[in-house]
């Protein structure tokens, strides 16, 4: 393309800009959120429960047009979630479930609604406001026994789409699958070691990494992604 | 003309972020690109970090003072203070390249990109009003979860199409730093 050439599109561009920043936000739902509590499937993907695909970076983007009874929706992306046998954990509870959802973005909330089957079995009104930065509905399944998977939907008020998020529950009583192994806790630090994530360093704990020794300067608990090298917040390199 | 180009760039990403449209600021298109060139993503990624690394940062200095669990005082502090690094380095890399710091200061201007990215405002006024107690630690849990959770969406968006290795280098440690801060706050509310 010549220079010319490509600096009349992005001119055309530039020109198209403010009106995709109107259309866009109708076109694109802005707002992503599941059932953190009791762990929905995608929670349990998130949190490492259970090994998953792409949905274990974005738990909170189950997206899909309305009416679906799918753990999915129906969002071709996330179809494993919909797999009843992927070792999903599931979680023990009485007859009334308090359901909590995360949220990444709040949009507009037409209503939630909780399934079993294709009964749905609650429904909280969403009156077309963004929802509370934490939200909790209390569910009475006291008509339910014995393991069940609850589907709830977030339906959107200002586009045709919905979030989708199945939990899976051994109601009232009996014996549920068992917990979930992963998530350990974090140990504490041989002295002077080499580090490791998962290790709950204290300030002034000295550990080598690569070549180097490095002093903890603040309480954490190590994870990938905060190596002492690309940390200095940190860890003193000495 | 190249300084025209990446001016119109520029505008782009200050009126929608400039996804639709191929706009290459730091190459030309008929060579391979050099060592240290980028690309829009890459502009695009640290100018929507910046804005969001400071809500995490105000929320975590936040919870480092008023959470009643130590273990969630201790990751909210280390939060608070690898983000402030994080935020200077990718100010930083956005100055060398000429590029603003701050697209747009407000944070729905990215509703375009679903809005994901940042946290509205209300709710860490809202944080900010609960007392000190299990009500705040769990809202705190809550909220900054939902917040990594746009910041792995975001940097995986680098990685997957940036063309910056700093930048690309410092998205991977993102994505992997607060998949397991998510795990982490995940425990930590199951107390």
């Amino acid at each position: 393309m010549s220079l010319k050439r490509r600096l009349a599109v992005l001119g055309a561009a530039v020109g198209l800009a403010p009106l995709l920043v109107v259309v866009l936000p109708a076109a694109t739902a802005g707002a992503h959120g599941y059932i953190s509590s009791p762990p929905s499937r995608q929670a349990q993907c998130a949190q490492g429960t259970v090994s998953c695909g792409d949905i274990k970076y974005e738990p909170q983007s189950v997206e899909a047009p309305k009416g679906s009874r799918l753990c999915s929706g129906g969002n071709p992306r996330f179809t494993e979630l919909d797999d009843n046998n992927h070792g999903w954990h599931v979680n023990a509870v009485g007859s009334t479930v308090t359901f909590t959802w995360t949220f990444t973005a709040r949009h507009a909330t037409t209503n939630y609604e909780y399934y079993i089957g294709n009964t749905r079995v609650a429904e909280f009104a969403g009156n077309g406001q963004q929802p509370p930065p934490t939200l909790s509905h209390t569910v009475d399944l006291s008509g339910y026994s014995g393991q069940q998977k609850l589907l709830a939907v977030w339906n959107i008020a200002d586009t045709a789409n919905a979030f989708y998020t199945c939990v899976d529950l051994q109601i009232g009583g009996g014996s549920p699958s068992e917990p979930p192994p992963n998530n350990p806790p974090p140990t504490n630090p041989p002295a002077g070691g080499t580090w490791a994530a998962g290790t709950a360093y204290q300030a002034g704990n000295t550990v080598t990494y690569g070549s180097t020794t490095y002093r903890c300067l603040q309480n954490h608990t190590a994870l990938p992604g905060w190596e002492p090298s690309s940390t200095p917040a940190l860890w003193q390199a000495l | 003309m190249r300084r025209l180009a990446a001016v119109l760039a520029g505008l782009l990403l200050l009126a929608g972020c400039g996804t639709p449209f191929t706009a290459t600021t730091g190459g030309a298109e008929s060579a391979p690109p050099l060592p240290g060139t980028f690309n829009d993503t890459d502009v695009m990624f640290l100018q929507m970090m910046v804005p969001s690394h400071e809500q995490g940062v105000e929320m975590a200095r936040l919870a480092a003072q008023r959470a009643t669990d130590a273990d969630v005082r201790d990751l909210a502090a280390a939060v608070e203070l690898t983000q402030q690094d994080e935020i200077a380095d990718m100010a930083g890399r956005l100055r060398a390249w000429n590029q603003p710091v701050a697209a747009d200061p407000n944070p729905r201007a990215h509703t375009g990109h679903g809005g994901m990215h940042a946290t509205d405002p209300a709710f860490i006024e809202t944080l900010r009003r609960i007392p000190a107690g299990p009500e705040f630690d769990r809202n705190f849990l809550n909220l900054l979860t939902g917040h990594q959770h746009g910041a792995v969406e975001l940097a995986r968006m680098e990685t997957g199409r940036g063309e910056d290795t700093g930048a690309r280098d410092l998205a991977e440690r993102i994505v992997a730093s607060r998949t397991a801060q998510i795990k982490q706050m995940a425990r930590l509310l199951a107390r």
